[in-house]
């Protein structure tokens, strides 16, 4: 994968406040909102927001393969996730590969009953697993 | 003014035009025409052409192709109120701006001849200054309209080629689905794909006189490249292309295919499908899921007793995990058993309210007593269809009935 190459160079911060706003940054598709945090324990928390149909899906890819190929603890928070189509499927699907080949952990955190249903269909929550409470998710990671 | 000329035309040459500006007078007076010629001398990036004879104006204008036309209002044979007539009453000459020429403010005339379609007015003649401002700005807007109706013209021709180059990828899917099987085992099937070509594909065929291999897959995305690699993936099973692997055995057919065809190596694209296999003599069915939609089987000792239910052996969607295992499970079959395989482009219709339809609906219409005399495809289908917001599905319906 390209990926390896293009990790998020962080230039160097004068001030506290743009350090703060780098941490937790919102990037805005037409139909998708990515947003991340880290968290403690080197865990980088991934919040998907909106649909992630093929649109939605194009629109974090190039996020999420670039996390993927940077991180190697991530907890992607499905909350405010209202439909998984194929192509979402596969835009949380390959950075976990990714994350997986490059010895790193990755789930699935708190999908609603729709995706959670498609995560079983397709048999990937057996690979990536999914969790419902916080704490048993970030365990996960460790 | 040389340099401001030369300024403006820079900035008008690095605002991409790949089209010239160029100038068509016509007027009677050679005097004027050679004063024009003189104004725009020092213009590098405008063409200039004179025209003296009005009656010769049309056919220099379309030779010449100015991108703005100065027409004198007063002339001798024919006057510059008809010519305007004949300008726009030509398609070649019809946008193009006019300014007409006169030689006093005549707010009849003026108003007369924007009625026609002239652009500007001017009376004769103003600063070189203001006549080149004008002469840009006009010459401008039609050059622009020109190149958006050549990208216009671009577009739709890249459309109507991809358009072409799907339709053409969606018969040769359809070449490669079987024929419609009769006798102790009976199939119907309907494949509708969709417009932008979803990655459906399915077959059937003996792997032996007492086995018959079913498949149906469907590859994430759309366009030609999920119906190549759908076709592939079909071509491996008919073909029966992989190493050391039983045919006969699910399982293995699916743990095959996984490692063939691992995501990396096929633009990150995985496929979804389910694979069974009939046991003649024994009257049994063994199948595994790639995480695939359950198939549907009604069974019963008859037709009229028949229940339904969901062959609801799961597995991994196929290519995304190498070491992803794909359970079997086999099923007797009763004396009445109709098995259905189909995509979720059959119910994933979204409805006028913007909610989905759901497998659960798409059981319960498939299960329908009530048909209207149609076949229960037919009826599913046409439901389904019905269903929706428009009269097309949204990705590519695949559905077979297997009779056994």
């Amino acid at each position: 994968m390209v990926v390896a190459s293009v990790c998020v160079a962080v230039p160097t911060i004068d001030t506290p406040a743009l350090a703060q706003s780098l941490a937790k940054r919102v990037i805005e598709g037409d139909h998708m909102a990515i947003a991340t945090e880290e968290l403690t324990g080197g865990i980088f928390k991934v919040i998907l927001e909106g649909r992630l149909d093929i649109e939605g899906a194009a629109a974090v890819d190039l996020q999420m393969n670039v996390i993927a190929g940077s991180r190697k603890a991530v907890l992607v928070d499905l909350q405010k996730v209202s439909f998984l189509g194929s192509m979402g499927l596969r835009a949380l699907v390959a950075p976990a590969r990714t994350i997986r080949s490059r010895g790193g952990k990755i789930v699935l955190f708190a999908p609603n009953e729709l995706v959670e249903q498609v995560l079983k269909t397709s048999g990937v929550d057996a690979l990536i697993p999914v969790h419902h409470e916080l704490q048993t998710a970030l365990a996960a990671l460790q | 003014m040389t340099s401001r000329g030369e300024a403006v035309a820079t900035q008008l040459a690095a605002a991409g035009s790949g089209h010239r500006m160029r100038v068509l007078l016509v007027d009677d007076q050679p005097m004027i025409g050679e004063a024009v010629r003189r104004m725009l001398m020092s213009e590098t990036d405008v063409d200039f052409a004179y025209c003296s004879d009005p009656t010769k104006a049309m056919e220099l204008a379309a030779e010449f192709r100015p991108t703005v036309i100065l027409q004198d209002l007063v002339m001798p044979e024919i006057d510059g109120l008809t010519m305007l007539r004949f300008y726009r009453a030509n398609p070649l000459t019809r946008e193009i701006p006019i300014i007409v020429l006169s030689t006093k403010e005549e707010p009849k005339v003026k108003a007369e001849a924007f009625t026609l379609g002239a652009n500007d007015y001017l009376v004769k003649l103003p600063d070189p200054i203001e006549l080149t401002a004008r002469i840009r700005h006009h010459s401008r807007g039609y050059i622009a309209q020109i190149e958006r109706n050549e990208a216009y013209a671009a577009l739709k021709q890249s459309q109507e080629r991809l358009a072409e180059e799907l339709s053409q990828a969606a018969k040769y899917v359809i070449s490669l689905l079987p024929e419609r099987l009769s006798g102790e085992v009976a199939t119907d099937w309907q494949f509708i794909p969709s417009v932008e070509l979803g990655g459906d594909a399915f077959g059937y065929h003996w792997l032996d006189t007492d086995h018959l291999a079913l498949y149906l897959l469907d590859v994430c995305g759309h366009g030609v490249k999920a119906a190549l690699l759908s076709i592939s993936a079909v071509n491996v099973l008919r073909n029966q292309t992989l190493v050391a692997t039983d045919f006969r055995s699910p399982s293995e057919v699916l743990a095959g295919l996984n490692k063939v065809f691992q995501m990396e190596r096929h633009n990150d694209m995985y496929f979804t499908m389910w694979y069974g296999v009939y046991d003649k003599q024994n009257r049994q069915l063994t199948y595994a899921n790639g995480g695939h939609p359950p198939p549907i089987l009604i069974a019963g000792p008859t037709e009229e007793t028949a229940d339904a239910v969901r062959l609801s052996q799961s597995g991994t969607i196929i290519g995304a995990f190498p070491e992803a295992l794909f359970p079997q499970e086999t099923r007797k079959l009763p004396r009445f058993s109709r098995l259905y395989l189909f995509s979720d482009g059959v119910y994933e219709v979204t409805k006028p309210d913007n909610t989905l339809l759901t497998y659960k609906d798409f059981m319960s219409i498939l299960t329908d007593s009530e048909r209207g005399g149609r076949s229960t495809i037919e009826h599913a289908v046409g439901t389904m269809r019905a269903a929706g917001r428009g009269d097309q599905f949204e990705d590519d319906v695949s559905i077979v009935e297997v009779t056994f």
